[in-house]
């Protein structure tokens, strides 16, 4: 019910047209599907769906060895990195974006703090940047891919480690046979859960985008508040929907053929 | 390597610590090439730890260890000459039968061409190679014993460790199982390291035997030297079943000495002559050897002693007869069924039980 009646009204809306001064007429249409076309917001589709994979890439690479480091640990020390994990959470998300935006900005923490140890003489222009919002992805979601891969990486027994040690495995080798294909199940759910979000995120590219670079979330927020178009507003958020659904039922459709084989 | 005769693994003053404490204490022990070797003990004897540092999968505190003639000092586990059979297998579960068992020949380089006929033969030794497409949780458990068994001998190690492989498995399956190990032991003549708590198991299967206890190794031999001549009370109660009685060894006369107890008769024991002392010690006489009759003269048999008869257990092939020989000193007699007619004796009856003199054992502290 509270899924499906606001995705009934959505549909609704994104099949009627703009009113003149931003209301909604209900006269049935499918302009707004066809303007989804327009080159004009091809660019910000291929930024969204760039940024949410590098977002993702990033995480996963940064997320293993600590998910890894955690699954190994000794009950304790897991009991206290997982505590450590979920701390973010208690703050609004909102809140430690802003954090972020004064820790960046050109006189913030970290350009006055390496500036006074010397390390650079001119402050790094980041806030407001493509980089600065992958910084913010990536700081948001990490937990999210770091969570499932924990999961993942605690199932497989040290034995088989070992066991590939003993059978002349080294380092490398003991992760690209044994580990990795062992842990795909977390790999997925992870990439899932961090590309989602990260493709449809508004705070963190709004806030530390500074508005200039537009992902797929700001420019729906864009169209609702400030052009006031529902209708075309509508639609976007219905292209992003399906973008993301084919996307997660191809994902886990994948990881169901690989269990089988 | 001539030098080193026909020592396969020698393990020298090994010390291995986990916390507070010492899991392997000064432990030093010589395996030879080709044997069939097992360290038994209880659990927490450091048994499976020093398969561990053998295999190179805990690094010891001190002491030293080579195989083959070579120190394995820092040596890590994918660069020594041995594959362990892992407790619960550790099979690839994402990996079929074959590339499990072509695991470690992949990873050694070798090409496809080599490969192949070195898994075929392998899996036909241990018959799967009907299975050899079926993944690790389509087995049964004895068939993914015998996959970690495949996937350790494909690789014609100098030395195969194997950390307590049948424990997992049902008893029959157990018993076929030993028989197999022996059988593929024998044929390939590897040295094979075998970790039980399992003490009928280590007789049965072994060349030689290292009993362990808190870390240390407290008697290695041949099973029937360790069954025969247990060197403490701890081998002769872990290693079978011993009837056990504290007391004093009182006099020595020529082969016999008599050994005394509070509550019981005097007993006579043999003299191993220059070994044993006037003196505290622990008799020992193993269950089959004790007899048990009604009659009240001596049948021959230099030791008679009356007893009342507490617990009797009917076994099928045996009778297992519980007595108190003084208070707070049970024993038990293990009587064979030859017979349907064969006698019984019943609890609270009153037997006799007897023994010859150089059946027991006389141990001092």
């Amino acid at each position: 019910m509270f899924f499906f009646v606001p995705l009934l009204v959505m549909l609704g809306v994104s099949l009627a047209s703009r009113g003149t001064y931003g209301g909604v007429e209900w006269t049935w249409t499918l302009t707004n599907y066809l303007r989804l076309a327009d080159p004009l917001y091809w660019n910000i589709y291929l930024r969204s769906v760039l940024l949410a994979g590098v977002t993702t890439g990033v995480c996963l690479v940064l997320g293993f060895p600590l998910a890894y480091v955690m699954a190994r640990a000794s009950p304790r020390i897991q009991n206290l990195l997982l505590f450590l994990a979920m701390i973010p959470f208690w703050t609004n998300f909102l809140v430690r974006t802003y954090a972020w935006m004064f820790i960046l900005r050109t006189k913030g923490v970290m350009n006055t703090g390496l500036m006074s140890l010397g390390l650079i003489d001119q402050p790094i222009e980041i806030l407001y940047t493509d980089s600065a919002v992958l910084l913010g992805l990536v700081y948001g979601y990490l937990p999210f891919m770091v969570l499932p891969l924990y999961v993942a990486i605690e199932r497989i027994a040290p034995s088989l480690e070992e066991a590939a040690q003993d059978l002349y495995a080294g380092g490398w080798a003991v992760f690209w046979r044994v580990i990795f294909p062992l842990s795909k199940p977390g790999i997925v759910a992870g990439c899932v859960l961090v590309f989602i979000p990260s493709l449809g995120a508004f705070i963190t590219p709004h806030l530390l985008g500074g508005g200039r670079s537009m992902m797929l979330g700001t420019l729906i927020q864009h169209e609702f508040l400030v052009i006031r178009d529902w209708p075309f507003g509508s639609a976007l958020s219905f292209l992003l929907m399906v973008l993301l659904l084919s996307l997660t039922v191809s994902f886990f459709k994948r990881q169901g053929l690989a269990d089988r084989t | 390597m001539k030098s080193m005769g026909d020592v396969s693994i020698k393990l020298e003053h090994l010390v291995k610590q986990h916390g507070d404490t010492l899991a392997v204490d000064d432990l030093s022990l010589e395996i030879r090439r080709g044997e069939f070797f097992s360290i038994l003990g209880p659990s927490g004897s450091g048994k499976t730890t020093t398969l561990r540092l053998i295999a190179g999968l805990d690094q010891p505190d001190g002491g030293s260890l080579s195989i083959e003639g070579q120190l394995m000092q820092d040596l890590p586990p994918n660069q020594r000459p041995v594959n362990m059979v892992f407790q619960n297998y550790a099979l690839f579960p994402h990996l079929t039968v074959w590339k499990n068992v072509s695991f470690g020949l992949e990873m050694k380089g070798l090409s496809r061409r080599e490969i192949i006929p070195k898994v075929e033969q392998v899996l036909d030794m241990v018959q799967l190679g009907e299975k050899q497409n079926r993944v690790p949780a389509q087995l049964s458990g004895g068939e993914q014993q015998r996959v970690a068994l495949a996937r350790a001998l494909v690789n014609r190690p100098a030395v195969l460790l194997l950390d307590e492989p049948l424990g997992a498995l049902d008893q029959q399956l157990r018993q076929e199982m030993q028989g197999e190990l022996k059988l593929i032991q024998e044929r390939v003549g590897i040295t094979f390291v075998f970790v039980t708590h399992h003490q009928e198991e280590a007789l049965i299967m072994s060349d030689r035997v290292a009993v362990m206890n808190g870390g240390r190794v407290i008697q290695v031999g041949t099973p029937q030297e360790l069954y025969e001549t247990p060197g403490s009370t701890f081998v002769a109660r872990f290693v079978g079943h011993s009837n056990c009685l504290d007391g004093e060894v009182a006099s020595m006369d020529g082969t016999t000495c008599t050994f005394r107890s509070d509550g019981v008769s005097p007993i006579q024991v043999p003299c191993p002559g220059h070994s044993l002392e006037v003196g505290r010690g622990t008799f020992i006489i193993r269950p089959e050897r004790l007899c048990l009759t009604r009659n009240a003269q001596p049948n021959g048999f230099e030791n008679h002693l009356p007893v009342r008869i507490q617990k009797a257990r009917y076994i099928g092939d045996e009778m297992q007869y519980q007595f108190d020989l003084a208070p707070n000193v049970r024993w038990m007699a293990r009587l064979p069924i030859s017979s349907r007619h064969h006698e019984r004796f019943h609890p609270g009856e009153q037997v006799f039980v007897s023994w010859k003199a150089h059946e027991g054992l006389i141990l001092t502290s």
